[in-house]
């Protein structure tokens, strides 16, 4: 059984880079755009892990957090956030708006798989 | 008892002039009673020289005729005179011609006429004198006059003197009270209005003039130096205004531009990293061969790939972290922790690269320590760079790390047996971008800006950083934090 991941994610390059990192490791890969995009596809397939970047077109990677908390059947599906943000507070920002956990950015393939395994139960 | 000194200038010009009137009243008074107390005495010897006189021409005839009746008779027309006691005629050889007594029982033995003479008594006065006829001596006049009545006229005089003395006293009172006005009223008036500006800070408020003499100079000097405190506080007023202005302006452009460099330095974060996600991200990829086999030179060079990526990564972080303690937006997060258990992790985490070089890397840490209250993240950020540094600078020998405490702070040496920093750079090593500077070997690659950041880092935790080296001996870096009063209340 491959564990449905939504990567929600504007930079096609990290969004090639998470999503190969995670396709050979039995996740089944579903991709979003825009923080809009996202919120459509989370309500729709209800994945078991959401990969969040922070900075988004349309709606932030927080109002994506929030929104998605909202749905009652996506309450308790992980959200981890993928911060490149360096600036204090942001990632209790994204710990506040309902997200999981963090990775911070630039994602080291090395320990990766290890980080995303460590929220799944 | 107040002191001369210590009165108002009021009640010293009334007493000055209250003084100046007792001395001369004293004074004259003094004079007047002298002068009453001896006039009395001469007026009485004059009065009975004059009686004399007049009995003893009248006495002649009587003296040529020796007849002592009519002699008596002229006596007797002392009777009006009051105050005469006794009067005797003698007859030119002394002896007793006719007398006068005021009182019968009263008489008065005058003596053996020899001269003329007047003596004064305590309660009487006596005169004798020769009564001529055409330039001969018949006889002899002798008076005695009561000087009782001198006591009471100078009793008298000094209570008159004494109500002169109160009257003229409180007239020069009066007076004074009434002359000093216009000293101690200017005088006054112009301490009075001191006082209020000093109260108000009002220098508007003028001294009227009132006279042209010193104190009239005084109050104009004085409104001159209001008018002109007056002049200064407006132009310091107007003065404060405008910088005010011109400071609000550069706060709010100073604001502004903070705000812009702090949203810019969001996005150059963003900026920066996302590409470098990429390159790091795959380049890591390749290297472990998820996406195919990699030849030796291959793996080589994306090594080196990766290795510059990281580098840039971490320039890429010193200078944003510079910026953001530089701008005071590093907020630091107190929490309680047992350094030991901090120490030995960042140890362990850099042992490797120090091992890579050959180098001993070992901490010494007192046991025992009470749980530091700080900022661990910001701590261990601090002592990763020194112990860097550390492996970074030295070859060969070993890189210790002691932790100690001392008084009410702890200590943390990172001593290394590296290159050393030489005396002209040990002032400026802790100065942004400073490496550069040095001449030091550009192989030691890094930002030059680990030292800057670790000192403002341990200074935002109240703590205090020190380096103490040797040239081709050696560094210690030393880290001073105060163990602050824990003040959550979370234990393990």
């Amino acid at each position: 059984m491959k564990i449905k991941t939504l990567i929600i994610e504007d930079n096609e390059n990290n969004m090639y880079l998470i999503s190969f990192l995670l396709q050979n490791n039995n996740h089944e890969i579903h991709q979003a755009y825009d923080g809009q995009k996202g919120v459509e596809l989370a309500k729709a397939l209800i994945p078991d892990l959401i990969l969040l970047d922070i900075q988004l077109p349309k709606m932030n990677g927080y109002e994506v957090a929030r929104e998605i908390r909202k749905d009652e059947s996506l309450r308790d599906v992980p959200i981890i956030a993928i911060t490149s943000y360096a600036m204090p507070g942001d990632q209790e920002k994204a710990l506040v708006a309902g997200c999981t956990g963090y990775i911070k950015k630039p994602i080291n393939p090395d320990t990766f798989l290890e980080e995303i395994e460590s929220y799944l139960d | 008892m107040i002191k001369f000194q210590d009165l108002s200038i009021k009640l010293k010009l009334i007493s000055i002039q209250l003084f100046t009137t007792l001395f001369i009243l004293v004074f004259f008074v003094g004079i007047y009673l002298f002068s009453q107390y001896h006039q009395y005495e001469s007026r009485a010897f004059s009065r009975m020289s004059t009686l004399a006189e007049i009995l003893g021409s009248n006495s002649i005839s009587a003296l040529l005729f020796f007849d002592n009746d009519a002699a008596t008779e002229v006596l007797e027309s002392l009777e009006t005179q009051t105050d005469v006691l006794n009067a005797v005629v003698y007859d030119h050889n002394g002896d007793i011609f006719a007398r006068f007594n005021r009182d019968s029982n009263s008489d008065y033995s005058f003596g053996v006429m020899t001269s003329e003479m007047q003596t004064a008594g305590d309660d009487h006065f006596i005169l004798t004198k020769r009564i001529l006829f055409d330039d001969l001596k018949v006889g002899w006049i002798a008076l005695r006059l009561d000087a009782s009545n001198r006591r009471v006229e100078l009793i008298e005089a000094v209570w008159q003197s004494f109500l002169l003395f109160i009257a003229g006293i409180i007239l020069a009172g009066l007076l004074s009270i009434r002359m000093q006005r216009p000293i101690s009223g200017s005088i006054g008036m112009l301490a009075e209005t001191a006082r209020q500006i000093k109260e108000s800070g009002d220098y508007t408020i003028k001294v009227k003039l009132s006279s042209r003499d010193e104190i009239g100079m005084l109050v104009g000097s004085f409104n001159d130096m209001l008018e002109k405190i007056h002049n200064h506080e407006q132009h310091l007023e107007q003065l404060v205004a405008e910088r005010t202005v011109e400071l609000e302006a550069a706060k709010t452009k100073a604001e502004e531009s903070d705000h812009l460099k702090s949203a810019f330095l969001a996005s150059m974060s963003h900026e920066l990293r996302t590409p470098l996600n990429s390159i790091i991200g795959f380049t890591g990829i390749l290297l472990q061969g998820m996406a195919g086999p990699l030849t030796e030179e291959q793996s080589k060079q994306l090594g080196m790939v990766k290795g510059s990526a990281s580098h840039l990564l971490e320039l890429i972080n010193d200078i944003l972290d510079i910026s953001k303690i530089e701008s005071g937006r590093v907020q630091v997060y107190d929490e309680a922790f047992k350094i030991d258990l901090l120490l030995v992790m960042a140890v362990s985490s850099l042992r490797p690269f120090a091992e890579k070089k050959g180098l001993r890397l070992r901490h010494n840490i007192e046991s025992g320590l009470p749980k530091l209250f700080t900022d661990k993240r910001r701590l261990e950020q601090v002592l990763i760079n020194l112990i860097n540094n550390a492996i970074k600078f030295t070859e060969t020998g070993e890189i210790i790390v002691n932790c100690y405490h001392k008084d009410d702070s702890l200590t943390i040496d990172v001593i290394d047996t590296g290159i050393g920093i030489g005396e002209k750079d040990l002032g400026t090593i802790f100065e942004t971008f400073r490496q550069i500077d040095t001449g030091l070997d550009r192989v030691k690659e890094g930002s030059g800006l680990g030292l800057a950041i670790s000192k403002k880092l341990v200074e935002l935790l109240s703590g205090s950083i020190t380096v103490v080296s040797e040239p081709g001996v050696g560094s210690t870096f030393s880290i001073v934090l105060p163990f602050q009063v824990e003040t959550s209340s979370d234990e393990d």
